[in-house]
């Protein structure tokens, strides 16, 4: 996996840096466009209302005597009981002229806890049971209700919320005609349930993915720790906006965000250093890191289990711990990035930064620093940087199945080629063995003919020397010594080179050209080379020249015998290679060539697959062997 | 009428052909005088103790050994002395081992008087003749394969050496090949010659080579 590809080796330009913080600022800006609901007519804001601290389950009495307090979104510290639970009632008042005709709606967009809604004394809806254990939740609330229940004058609107944790949010509430209202409820809940449960599936299907892949290669341990952060991702968000307690005991349930945070910081942390391009494992950092881990999880699982109360070490060691591990992370990419920045490490730089930034203000805005949306932007910002990460990672995996296949296809043609190589190899040594086996089998059969028949021919010739008497002998005894060298040179392996045999011919028939008295021209070219040409029409091409050349010396008075080869075409229109032996002698009558051996050169060159061409003048004669390619 | 005699030695087993060579090697008229003309290899290793021929003729067929050892013997520590191999066919196989073994050159058996005197005298002119089957051969040798193993030997051909051997190979006589590279028909002769002598020491660091590798072999074995 270490650097299967380095797109941009080139150092970060300024460009980079200054898109570090333009990034973020442009983001934070879409995200606060995004955010902008549909307007709620202001006239059904209800802004006050009475607060009565009361854990009955049906509402209280109307106490009219109470001041009004604002609504604002805002926590304010309100007394739990012994169970820890808060359970507070907001009483407000709507005067009506008269009895509506719609549709009507309660609308809560921003809540934390356990909300139910009262009309004139009737339940109109709830987020979720209304008994313990109380979830902890923050999804917008909106409840719709006949307007039948409404009457002219005073109408008695009553929210009760319960709350486990010590603080309650005071919330803005909007009462009025639904279709008024409905238009700012669909985009918040959008924005906050749906697109959160869109991103949940996203996470859980990138943790299955990244998980498979693990499985499937254990050694990418980066992967595994990305999708240990994706699935505790998932997790954070699911438990906040998810209205029920899905995994008892509640005390584990709301142990869950804070636990599935850290972890996801430091499973972050693991991967990044992980990835190429960065700088690698840190074992002893990385040890430290989930020492500290498992000591603050298994402490606020214990804490939480038996208190009702946030543990102080979530507080105090595990919240801020997290933060140094986070800058721990900002430092590796900024390092990786400065010393080899690879693409991909500046874009998860990008990321972290827009992170950080997108914390800072969340963390700003909950303080009502700066410009409250109505979410946290961190959720969906680490959810997109998660999902942006894991595209990488399975764009990575991609091009490296590419890479693989590309070389795999490579690695074939090399094989091939290969293969090709050790058959041609193959196919040589094959022809060199048969050409040794034919050359040993030549040698034995010179070796026999040399010390056997070729010597006492030659001890013959020598016999009859002196001896006129035997003077007849001497050409049979030539012929034969002639004949035998024929087959021995026929059986040279001249792989289809007409031309070597050619050559052989001249060089065994030069001196007796040369002691008849006549010139010998040779005309020759090189020749595409003759297929099966073996032995046996080696042996027939000598002998039809060996025919030619004799009927030259013995009938034509010639003074120049000239060889000469060409390429061309037979009768029938076939390539073919065209051998002539030609004198310039006195000719012979057409029909009175008898003795000559005519019949003779033509059966041959039959045998050849050829054919032969005799033409006379009073110039010479032209014999031509035509041999098809 | 040559004024000074060249002196000749033979060595072949058969009596007549023996006596039929030294005759026609007297009617050749080439200034060749042959002084010896035995049939073993004992008599005619005898005969170069005492004195040293200006050409020496070898049959490889002894009965008492091979020519081929005589040979070498003989071009090891006289190599002043000029060998032919005298074989029935002047086929490839023969000439070339002889001429790895030392040998420049080589004639045949049957040949006329005027074919032995002339090939003599050319040798003892400084060349050597050849046939298109040994050019064949030789062209083989000196340009091994790219995919076989490197020669062992550093000795190569120059071109202008490849270009004989190719129009030997051809069939050309030295008098055509001569007039095709604008050279002399002794030149062409004398190259060959040449030719037979890197030849004959490829061949030998070949030999040492292989003995090299073989015991490379055996002393790891």
């Amino acid at each position: 996996m270490q650097a299967i590809d380095t797109p941009s080796a080139r150092p970060p330009s300024t460009f980079y840096w200054i898109s570090l913080i333009l990034v973020p600022v442009v983001y934070l800006f879409a995200m606060a466009i995004v955010d902008r609901s549909p307007q709620i007519d202001p006239a059904l804001l209800r802004p006050t209302a009475r607060v009565v601290i009361s854990d009955s389950e049906q509402p209280p009495l109307f106490r009219r005597e109470l001041p009004l307090v604002d609504l604002v979104d805002s926590a304010d510290y309100t007394p739990v009981d012994a169970r820890n639970v808060a359970s507070v009632w907001y009483q407000g008042e709507i005067d009506l002229q008269q009895t509506p005709r719609d549709l009507w709606a309660v609308y809560l967009p921003f809540t934390y806890g356990t909300f139910a809604v009262y009309v004139n004394g009737s339940l109109v809806g709830a987020s979720s049971q209304m008994t313990p254990p109380y979830a902890y939740f923050r999804t917008p609330l909106y409840f719709e209700f006949s307007p039948s229940l409404l009457r002219p004058g005073a109408n008695r609107i009553e929210v009760h919320q319960v709350s486990v944790r010590y603080a309650a949010f005071r919330n803005a509430t909007y009462v009025g005609p639904a279709k008024s209202i409905q238009p700012a409820y669909a985009h918040a809940n959008f924005l906050q349930v749906t697109l959160v449960h869109a991103v949940i599936v996203a996470l859980l299907v990138m943790f299955m993915l990244t998980l498979g892949l693990v499985w499937v290669r254990p050694a990418e341990t980066g992967y595994g720790w990305f999708s240990g952060a994706t699935f505790c991702w998932a997790v954070y968000n699911w438990v906040l906006i998810e209205p029920h307690i899905l995994l008892p005991p509640a005390g584990f349930w709301f142990s869950l965000p804070p636990i599935a945070l850290g972890w996801f910081t430091i499973c972050s942390a693991l991967f990044i250093n992980r990835m190429p391009g960065c700088d690698g494992p840190q074992p002893r950092t990385e040890q430290g890191f989930l020492l500290f881990g498992v000591i603050c999880t298994l402490t606020i699982f214990a804490h939480r289990l038996g208190s009702h109360q946030e543990s102080w070490v979530q507080a105090y060691v595990w919240l801020p711990g997290l933060m140094l591990i986070n800058a721990y992370i900002a430092w590796r990419l900024l390092r990786a990035v400065r010393r080899q920045p690879v693409f991909e490490v500046k874009l998860w730089l990008l990321a972290a930064v827009v992170t950080l930034v997108v914390g800072a203000y969340d963390y700003l805005s909950d303080y009502g620093i700066v410009w409250q949306g109505s979410v946290h932007y961190l959720s969906y910002t680490v959810s997109l940087v998660l999902i942006v990460f894991g595209l990488t990672l399975l764009s990575r995996v991609t091009r490296a199945l590419t890479e693989a296949e590309t070389l795999n296809r490579e690695l074939e043609d090399r094989v091939a080629a290969k293969g090709r190589e050790l058959e041609h190899n193959y196919a040589r040594l094959q022809s060199l063995e048969r050409e040794r086996a034919i050359s040993a089998e030549r040698e034995r059969m010179t070796t026999d003919m040399h010390d056997g028949i070729g010597g006492q021919l030659v001890h013959a010739l020598a016999v009859i020397e002196g001896n006129s008497s035997f003077q007849p002998l001497e050409p049979i005894l030539r012929g034969a010594l002639d004949d035998l060298r024929l087959i021995i040179d026929s059986s040279d392996p001249v792989e289809g080179n007409l031309l070597a045999v050619l050559s052989n011919f001249r060089a065994r028939n030069e001196r007796r050209v040369q002691q008849g008295g006549l010139r010998f021209l040779w005309q020759v070219t090189d020749l595409p080379s003759l297929p099966d040409f073996g032995p046996h029409k080696i042996l027939q091409v000598l002998r039809v020249l060996q025919e030619a050349l004799t009927n030259v010396l013995k009938h034509a008075h010639a003074t120049e015998v000239t060889v000469r080869t060409a390429t061309g075409e037979d009768a029938s229109g076939r390539p073919a290679v065209l051998v002539d032996v030609i004198d310039n002698g006195r000719g012979y009558t057409p029909g009175r060539e008898s003795g000559r051996g005519l019949g003779n050169m033509r059966r041959r060159a039959r045998e050849l697959d050829g054919s032969i061409e005799f033409s006379s003048c009073a110039e010479g004669s032209h014999v031509r062997l035509i041999l098809p390619l | 009428m040559p004024t000074q005699f060249h002196t000749v030695f033979i060595v072949e087993d058969d009596d007549l052909t023996r006596t039929s060579l030294v005759r026609r090697i007297a009617e050749a008229q080439a200034g060749l005088q042959v002084t010896t003309a035995v049939g073993t290899c004992r008599e005619i290793r005898a005969a170069l103790e005492l004195t040293r021929p200006a050409v020496l003729l070898v049959d490889l067929g002894l009965p008492d050994g091979d020519g081929l050892d005589i040979i070498r013997e003989t071009a090891r520590r006289w190599p002043a002395v000029m060998i032919m191999v005298i074989t029935v066919f002047g086929d490839e196989l023969k000439v070339v081992s002889s001429i790895k073994a030392g040998a420049s050159g080589y004639l045949l058996k049957d040949d006329a008087a005027v074919g032995i005197g002339e090939a003599i005298r050319q040798m003892l002119a400084g060349g050597s003749p050849i046939s298109p089957a040994i050019a064949r051969h030789l062209i083989r040798h000196f340009r091994p394969d790219a995919s076989q193993a490197p020669a062992p030997s550093s000795v190569t051909l120059t071109p202008r050496e490849m270009e004989i051997l190719a129009l030997a190979a051809k069939g050309f006589s030295y008098a055509e090949t001569a007039a095709l590279l604008g050279l002399t028909s002794s030149t062409v002769s004398s190259y060959t010659k040449n030719i037979y002598g890197k030849l004959a020491v490829s061949s030998r660091s070949e030999a040492v080579y292989e003995a090299t590798r073989m015991g490379l072999i055996n002393s790891r074995s």
